[in-house]
């Protein structure tokens, strides 16, 4: 799988082509915004969206696991799209997310959709924000922690392709930051020249746009 | 009769339609422009009328029109003679322009007439009191009947009127001044029963020139450039001309070239389909009025409206289809005994030999037969909506009735059955929806399950779905809609011309694009894609017809002349049944490039299905292949070195081993998909709130295609992707026959350089590689005079 290698807080990570973001050293997986059944809510408007995408997340995420030593997954948040989407899940994609909480040491660090009475007591450890050597790791960004991983954007940002611009999840690099790309299959996402993004990184940065499983760099200066 | 009272004088084919609707016939009344068509239509209604000497405000008769404005145009028409009578017959028009008030009203107090589109009339026959509301209905007119056949509102409003004639039979009449196939036409008006053809042709046969330009006519590309002092001169002297072109892009360069030399202050306009709606109802108003003496205008003003002070079309490029041309020219001169005047200019010489074959065509009155299609299964899925938020329903019978529908006449059950189920929720194997189902089942009966559902569809109707646009804002006004995916090419800065104004980008906020005027150059010019038509199979046979005789047989200019020698002296024309394929090589700067030009003379379309289907056999022989272009009547290919075996390549097979691989891979089908995906109602573009707060939703239906393919490859919208692909994208059946036409027929000239023929499309293939900043005028010019020098021209 395509990935690039980047230095954050002085420690070795990995961003890779599908959005996952890796500790080597600490074997560690970190993964954010994957919205379970965000395609089958809105059966309430009548809109019956092919209810797989919650499958196409987790086998996604098996096959990481398979392939790489993962001992523990930080769930940055928004891991169910609502309250119901247990519910509304698959039983083969159920079993296929118990098998992961069962095997592997899984957190959430918890985030606006995600609601708890519904996360309890399903082998995930539940919290607002987990520091791991000094790097806070949460749902929305810690900007009183020195370093902050976090997601909550979903940031894209836009490719000029043959004169036609097309939009593309990305990880956001500073030297005191990580904006994660959101992890579910139907999730949207928000331009990083919005002011909410720019805001937080407002000096040098660099943007790693995800297309057709590889992963670019870009650096921006503003 | 009330008819000689007044003392009208009628045209026989109105006194004859007349006659047959009495006798209890449905009628097509298939009658040349300004031919009294629209009154002929309504004469048996009025008649009906006054005979019968109703008194009540009910609905008495329909009439259904493909264009909004044609509604209130011929409202107007109508009036007058009604007014003249002294009948109390009430006229009103019914489209998405129509106040929420009035429809109420309408609804209340019907009109006895009522004007209005197919998307109206669905959401009309979707009221719970549609069967009290047209008890008394005894006729349905459908205007411009020939633009029904071939399009899915065509299959929208042919199940509506099926069902409108379980509940109340009536009698239809069908209108159109170009209708081929007679046959077709009626079995679309009403299944082929008792129907019959009242027909008329003009007196006067148009008069056709092509414009004979003193300038070299370029022997590729799409300006009228060379010949631009000679089209304003011809403008000069009329009092009032249409400027009709192909693409939005060609206007707007077309329109800003003729402010530029126009010393005269002759008042020219601008008119294409993404101008605010005001925008275009302004420029309408000041033809009608004679305030614009000239407009410049893409398809947008192909149909409808009655002036009648046109004394000159021009039709500027390729005119593509005869029936096309001769709608286009018989917007000049709106009474039946007297030509209209047409003058033709092709941009190239290609489109020159188009132009006489088309010239021909239209004067021996010979015009392409009309395409129909199978009845669409995403606008079904739509229509069983309408139809349960009306009433409930037994399968069965809706089946019946479906099948009534000529288009959807050879429905099976497994489809309908399908479609069925993905109205009800979706229609996934695995059930995933069932508790937010749209449909609910009693017994045998199906009904919604809640209200909610009517709101969605009354926002949704409709068949048309158009590439994702974004309102443009200069200043505090609208100019109209512009396509996300251009947009979404620009950057902040960059110039582009839109409605004949030269613009600089700013940005996007939510769904409105702003920009402000600038002076700058450098456009870019939106939307070369919109509007390009494929040749028509007709045309392209009368093409190969004239390249097969040679060009000495016609009388040419002497750039026209020139190209043709040159075609002769280094290879050949194809004959008539001939496949002509012509191979050479060339220095590319350092590398040296094979090429392959062949000319089928199919259409774009084909043509570029064709391109990707070769490339694929290219690769297959262990040739690298660098890429085609293709235009409407050739392919040229490059690689990397010479291949032997030919004859391989164009062996009909591909169609089997190669197109369904191609067509999974093609970003075309994503965008047809999304198109199917919002008619069918898989999601809605339209949701009560959205509009407010100017959000959209916007599902990245690529993802949803994807995933779709992956976990349910044989779900119901896949099917009809797949089938709609076949028929839209690739033209199968034009490809197949094509194919089996050239079967042993193939001729290869190998040539030591480009021909005349090759050239424009070697042109067009230097085109696409260089930076684009650089390809504005100046750089094509050079250019082409490189390339013309190579091939010995100059």
């Amino acid at each position: 799988m395509h990935y690039k290698d980047v230095i954050f807080a002085n420690k070795k990570f990995s961003f890779f082509a599908n959005g996952e973001l890796y500790w080597p050293s600490k074997k560690t997986l970190i993964i954010s915004d994957l919205h379970f059944e965000k395609g089958s809510s809105f059966n309430k408007s009548n809109q019956y969206i092919p209810p797989f995408d919650t499958i196409e997340t987790l086998r996604q995420l098996s096959n990481f696991i398979h392939n790489h030593p993962v001992e523990k997954i930080i769930f940055l948040g928004d891991l169910i799209h609502d309250k119901l989407a247990f519910q509304r899940m698959t039983a083969k994609s159920k079993k296929l997310f118990f098998k992961i909480l069962e095997n592997i040491d899984c957190t959430l660090t918890v985030g606006n959709h995600d609601n708890i009475s519904f996360l309890k007591d399903i082998g995930l450890t539940l919290t607002d924000k987990i520091v791991i050597d000094g790097i806070c790791f949460s749902h929305y960004p810690s900007i009183d922690q020195r370093f902050s991983v976090f997601g909550h954007y979903h940031p894209k940002v836009k490719l000029i392709i043959n004169a036609r611009g097309i939009w593309v999840a990305c990880f956001v690099l500073n030297k005191e930051r990580i904006l994660m790309p959101s992890y579910g299959y139907y999730t949207g996402g928000l331009s990083i020249k919005s002011v909410q993004i720019q805001e937080l990184f407002d000096a040098q940065y660099e943007i790693f746009p995800l297309a057709k499983e590889k992963i670019y760099k870009l650096s921006l200066n503003k | 009769m009330w008819l000689k009272k007044k003392g009208w004088s009628l045209y026989d084919h109105q006194i004859e339609t007349l006659r047959l609707i009495k006798e209890g016939f449905d009628v097509i009344l298939h009658a040349p422009t300004g031919g009294g068509k629209t009154i002929g239509g309504f004469m048996p209604s009025i008649d009906d009328f006054i005979n019968n000497n109703y008194k009540s405000q009910e609905f008495h008769t329909l009439y259904i029109s493909p264009l909004k404005a044609l509604t209130t145009d011929v409202q107007r028409n109508l009036l007058n003679p009604i007014n003249d009578l002294k009948i109390n017959i009430t006229v009103e028009t019914r489209t998405s322009d129509t106040s929420t008030y009035n429809k109420a009203k309408q609804i209340r107090k019907p009109p006895n007439f009522l004007m209005t589109t197919p998307e109206s009339f669905a959401l009309l026959m979707a009221r719970t009191d549609v069967i009290n509301l047209f008890k008394n209905l005894k006729f349905v007119i459908i205007d411009e009947l020939h633009t029904f056949f071939d399009s899915k509102r065509g299959h929208l409003l042919s199940l509506n009127l099926a069902r409108l004639r379980s509940i109340k039979p009536f009698q239809v009449i069908g209108l159109s001044a170009t209708l081929k196939n007679t046959n077709l036409a009626k079995k679309y008006l009403s299944n082929n029963k008792n129907t019959k053809l009242v027909s008329t042709h003009s007196k006067a046969a148009p008069e056709i020139t092509i414009l004979n330009s003193g300038n070299r006519i370029p022997w590729s590309g799409h300006s009228p450039r060379y010949a631009l002092s000679e089209i304003y001169s011809e403008i000069l002297k009329f009092r009032s001309s249409i400027l009709f072109v192909n693409t939005r892009a060609q206007a707007e360069i077309l329109f800003e070239s003729l402010w530029a030399i126009n010393n005269k202050n002759k008042k020219i306009a601008i008119h294409h389909g993404s101008l605010e709606k005001e925008l275009r109802k302004k420029v309408e108003k000041e033809i009608v009025e004679g305030h614009v003496e000239c407009v410049v205008a893409t398809s947008s003003l192909d149909l409808g409206l009655d002036w009648g002070n046109i004394d000159l079309v021009m039709q500027i490029g390729a005119p593509k289809g005869v029936a096309r041309l001769v709608q286009r020219i018989g917007r000049a001169n709106h009474t039946i005994n007297t030509p209209s005047r047409a003058i033709l200019v092709p941009t190239n010489c290609f489109e020159y030999v188009e132009c006489i074959a088309a010239k021909k065509c239209v004067e021996l009155n010979f015009l392409e037969d009309e395409i129909y299609s199978e009845g669409s299964l995403d606008v079904l899925a739509q229509h069983i909506v309408g139809v349960a938020i009306s009433q409930r329903f037994k399968k069965e019978d809706l089946y019946k009735q479906i099948k009534e529908a000529w288009p959807y006449r050879n429905l099976n059950i497994e489809d309908f059955e399908k479609t069925l189920s993905f109205v009800e929720n979706g229609g996934y194997s695995l059930q995933a929806y069932e508790e937010y189902s749209r449909l609910r089942r009693d017994g045998e009966y199906y009904e919604i399950r809640d209200k909610s559902l009517v709101t969605k569809y009354k926002m949704n109707v409709g068949t048309i779905v158009e590439a994702e646009m974004l309102r443009l804002r200069v200043g505090n006004r609208y100019l109209g809609n512009i396509e996300e995916w251009f947009i979404s090419g620009l950057s902040a800065g960059d110039t582009f011309i839109f409605g004949g104004k030269r613009l600089m980008f700013e940005k996007v906020i939510g769904n409105i694009a702003y920009a402000k005027i600038t002076a700058l150059e450098h456009q870019k010019i939106p939307s070369f894609k919109g509007g390009n038509l494929p040749l028509s199979t007709h045309l392209s046979r009368t093409v190969r017809k004239i390249f097969s005789k040679r060009l000495d047989a016609v009388d040419l200019p002497d750039s026209l002349k020139k190209w043709s020698e040159l075609q002769t002296k280094f290879s050949s024309f194809p004959k008539e049944n001939e496949f002509l394929v012509e191979t050479f090589k060339r220095k590319n700067g350092k590398q040296e490039k094979y090429y392959m030009a062949v000319h089928p003379f199919e259409g774009r379309n084909t043509h570029q299905t064709l391109g990707f289907l070769i490339l694929r056999r290219i690769k297959k022989l262990g040739v690298q292949p660098f890429g085609f272009v293709a235009n409407d009547y050739s392919i040229l290919f490059s690689f990397s070195k010479e291949i032997e075996d030919i004859d391989f390549l164009f062996s009909k097979d591909i169609l089997i081993e190669d197109l369904y691989e191609w067509l999974e891979e093609t970003p075309l089908i994503k965008r047809l998909f999304r198109e199917i995906a919002i008619i069918s109602g898989l999601i809605y573009k339209n949701l009560p709130g959205n509009q407010k707060t100017g959000k959209q939703v916007t599902f990245n239906t690529d993802l949803i295609y994807e995933v779709l393919r992956k976990h349910e490859p044989h779900h119901i919208l896949l099917k009809i992707t797949t089938e709609n692909a076949k028929k839209d994208l690739v033209d199968l059946d034009r490809l197949s026959t094509f194919l089996f036409r050239i079967k042993n027929k193939i001729k290869i000239n190998k040539l030591n350089r480009a021909s005349a023929l090759a050239f424009s499309l070697l042109f067009e293939y230097h085109k696409e590689t260089p930076d684009k900043n650089e390809l504005d005028n100046f750089y094509l010019e050079k250019l082409e005079n490189e390339l013309l020098e190579e091939v010995n021209a100059l």
